[in-house]
C-alpha cells in the first residue's frame, strides 16, 4: 500500500453486448412480464486486467488493434465503467481520448474553452483565468472569437490539447491523439507532457509504435485479446512486443 | 435513487480516490469499501456540482438555444408565431364553431399553452440530448445530466419570452386579467414545471440511448398529454372522479394555478397545487432513479 499509487486497476473486465440493433422498450417491458428474454451475444473487451501506476510515472499501453487499449483508457478516464473488478484513480484525471471531443461547431473557440474546461472540472472563473494561456498555447490568437467550424483539424487538435494541459490535471490519459498536429506542434506537446511529468503529473498513453513507448515511458503494459500479456519496464516490454509483432 | 456520475472530475478532489466498479462509483480513501455512493449523497452531490458548473451549464443552454434558431427559417419569431397561430386555430374551433362559453377563452388557452409548449418541446429536446451529443458522452467524463437539463432550460428561455405574449394580450382583452401580488406565484409554478421536466427528461434521455423506440413513445404520449392536460378546458368542468384523476397530472396543477394567478388575481388553490407538488416530486425522483440506473452504461450504448 504505497502512498504514491495514483491508478490501481484490479481484476478489471469489460463486457459489451454485441447487439445489431437497439432493443425496443415496449417489447422489453412485455418480456419482463414473463415472455422469452432476448439472448445477448457478449464480448469481453478486457478480462482480468490488474496493474498499478505511481505518481509521476509515464505509463504506456501497447497492443494491436482490437486488443482493448481504448477500452482500458475509457475506464481510466471515467467515461465508462468496468463490468467486473475495480478501476481506481486518484485526483483530477484529464482525458484526451479524441482531440476536440465535445467541441460544438457553432460556438466560438472561447465558448468552447469554457464548456470544455467546465466539463473537465474547472469553474468558470478558473477557466477565464486560464483563457489567455490556453489561447497562447494553442496559437489561435485572433481566431478565438470565430466559430470552431471554421478551424482546421490541426487548430481544433491544438485547442483540445491546450485545454487538457491547462486544467491542472493529476493524471493525463492520452489515446494516440498526438499524431494529429504537425511535427512542430507534436514536439511542443511532448515538451509540455515532459514538463507536467516533472511536476509530478502521471501520464497514461496508448501508442501503436513500440519505439515511442520504449523511449518515452517508464513502464508499459502489453494487451493481447483483452488480457495482460506483459507489464514491466517500458524498454523491455516494447522490445518484446516489437519482436512478437514482426517475428 | 438519484444522480451519479461516471468519473465526474468536478468532484474528484485533489487527493481523493475515485473507485469505479460495476456497482457504481465511490469517492474517498484509497481502499474502496465496496459500497457505492448512496442515492441521497449522489443527489446532493449532483445538485452541488450543477451549481458549481452553472456557467458551463449556461453556455450549454445558449448553445442549444442558438443552434435551434439557426436551424429554423423564421428564427426566434417562430417561437411567438406558433402559439399565436395555434391560439387563432383553437379559438376558431372552440369559440366560433363549438361555441364554448369559457370567458376570455383566448387568454385562458394561451396561459396553459405556453406551459404546455415548454413541456412538450423541452421533453423532446431532452430526449435526444445524449444521442445528439454522442461524442461528448463517449469521449469526455463530465456530469452528463447537464445535457438534458440544458435542453430543458434552453426551452425555458422561450417559455419566459412567451410571457410577453400573454401580457401583451392585456391590451386586447383587459377584462381577462386581474393583476395582483399573487403574480409572484408564477415563479414557484415555473419551478414546479422545471422539476417535472427535469424528471421526465432524465428518464427519457437515458432510455433513448438504450432503446430505439423511446422517441416514438414520447411523441405519442405528448399527443395524448395535450388532451389530458387542461389546455382547452378546466379541471373543474370534469365530473368529480375524473377530476381527481386529471389532477394526478402535475401539469394540471401548474396550468390551473397560473390561470388563477393571472386571470383571477388569487393564489393557486391547494386542491390543484398539492397533487401537482406530490406527483412532480415523484416524477423527479423516478427520473433520477432511471438515470442513475442507466448512467453506468450510457457511453457503451450511445
Amino acid at each position: 500500500m504505497s502512498d504514491d499509487v495514483v491508478i490501481r486497476v484490479s481484476g478489471v473486465g469489460k463486457r459489451y453486448a454485441r447487439v445489431h440493433e437497439k432493443p425496443m422498450l415496449l417489447r422489453d417491458m412485455v418480456f419482463l412480464l414473463g415472455a422469452k428474454r432476448r439472448v445477448v451475444d457478449e464480448l469481453w473487451a478486457l478480462r482480468d486486467v490488474s496493474f498499478e501506476v505511481t505518481r509521476g510515472e509515464t505509463f504506456g499501453i501497447l497492443g494491436p488493434n482490437g486488443s482493448g487499449k481504448s477500452t482500458l483508457l475509457s475506464l481510466l478516464a471515467g467515461t465508462s465503467f468496468p463490468s467486473e473488478g475495480t478501476a481506481s484513480t486518484r485526483g483530477r484525471v484529464s482525458p484526451l481520448l479524441e482531440l476536440g471531443a465535445g467541441f460544438s461547431e457553432d460556438m466560438t473557440g472561447e465558448e468552447n474553452i469554457i464548456v470544455n474546461a467546465g466539463l473537465l472540472g474547472l469553474t468558470a472563473r478558473e477557466a477565464e483565468q486560464k483563457m489567455q494561456a490556453v489561447v497562447d498555447f494553442a496559437e489561435l490568437g485572433h481566431v478565438i472569437d470565430t466559430p470552431i467550424r471554421q478551424y482546421s483539424s490541426g487548430m481544433k487538435a491544438r485547442l483540445g490539447f491546450a485545454i487538457a494541459m491547462h486544467v491542472s490535471p493529476d493524471v493525463l490519459v492520452i489515446d494516440e491523439v498526438l499524431a494529429v498536429g504537425d511535427i512542430r506542434f507534436q514536439e511542443k506537446c511532448r515538451i509540455e507532457i515532459d514538463k507536467k511529468r516533472a511536476q509530478g503529473v502521471t501520464t497514461v498513453m496508448v501508442e501503436q509504435n513500440p519505439d515511442a513507448i520504449g523511449a518515452r515511458c517508464d513502464r508499459a503494459l502489453w494487451l493481447r485479446d483483452g488480457r495482460v500479456q506483459n507489464v514491466g519496464p517500458a524498454a523491455d516490454v516494447a522490445a518484446e512486443y516489437a519482436a512478437a509483432m514482426t517475428g | 435513487m438519484t444522480l451519479e456520475q461516471p468519473g465526474e472530475p468536478a468532484r474528484a478532489l485533489a487527493d481523493s480516490w475515485v473507485h469505479r466498479s460495476a456497482r457504481g462509483i465511490e469517492y474517498g480513501v484509497e481502499q474502496p469499501s465496496g459500497k457505492p455512493e448512496s442515492a441521497l449523497a449522489a443527489l446532493f452531490g449532483a445538485l452541488a456540482t450543477t451549481w458549481r458548473l452553472r456557467k458551463t451549464l449556461w453556455v450549454l443552454v445558449l448553445k442549444e438555444f442558438k443552434s435551434r434558431y439557426r436551424a429554423q427559417a423564421l428564427g426566434l419569431a417562430w417561437s411567438f408565431a406558433y402559439p399565436l397561430i395555434m391560439m387563432a386555430t383553437v379559438s376558431l374551433a372552440f369559440t366560433h364553431i363549438l361555441k364554448i362559453r369559457i370567458p376570455n377563452f383566448v387568454v385562458f388557452y394561451l396561459i396553459a399553452a405556453i406551459f404546455w409548449q415548454w413541456f412538450s418541446n423541452g421533453t423532446l429536446a431532452a430526449t435526444g440530448s445524449f444521442v445528439e451529443n454522442a461524442s461528448l458522452v463517449k469521449r469526455t467524463s463530465f456530469p452528463r445530466y447537464l445535457l438534458p437539463v440544458a435542453a430543458v432550460l434552453a426551452n425555458g428561455i422561450n417559455f419566459l419570452l412567451e410571457w410577453v405574449l400573454v401580457f401583451g394580450f392585456y391590451f386586447v382583452f383587459p377584462t381577462a386579467y386581474r393583476f395582483n401580488v399573487t403574480i409572484l406565484a408564477l415563479v414557484p409554478l415555473s419551478f414546479l414545471e422545471l422539476m417535472i421536466l427535469v424528471g421526465v427528461g432524465l428518464s427519457t434521455s437515458a432510455l433513448n440511448v438504450r432503446y430505439r423506440d423511446v422517441y416514438y413513445i414520447v411523441t405519442s404520449v405528448l399527443t395524448f398529454g395535450f388532451w389530458l392536460s387542461p389546455l382547452l378546458y378546466s379541471t373543474e368542468m370534469a365530473p368529480p372522479t375524473l377530476r381527481a384523476l386529471l389532477r394526478l397530472n402535475p401539469l394540471a396543477g401548474v396550468m390551473e394555478g397560473a390561470r388563477d394567478v393571472v386571470m383571477a388575481g388569487r393564489w393557486p388553490r391547494l386542491e390543484n397545487l398539492l397533487p401537482a407538488v406530490a406527483t412532480a416530486t415523484v416524477v423527479f425522483l423516478i427520473g433520477c432513479a432511471v438515470f442513475r440506473r442507466q448512467n453506468l452504461q450510457l457511453s457503451d450504448y450511445v
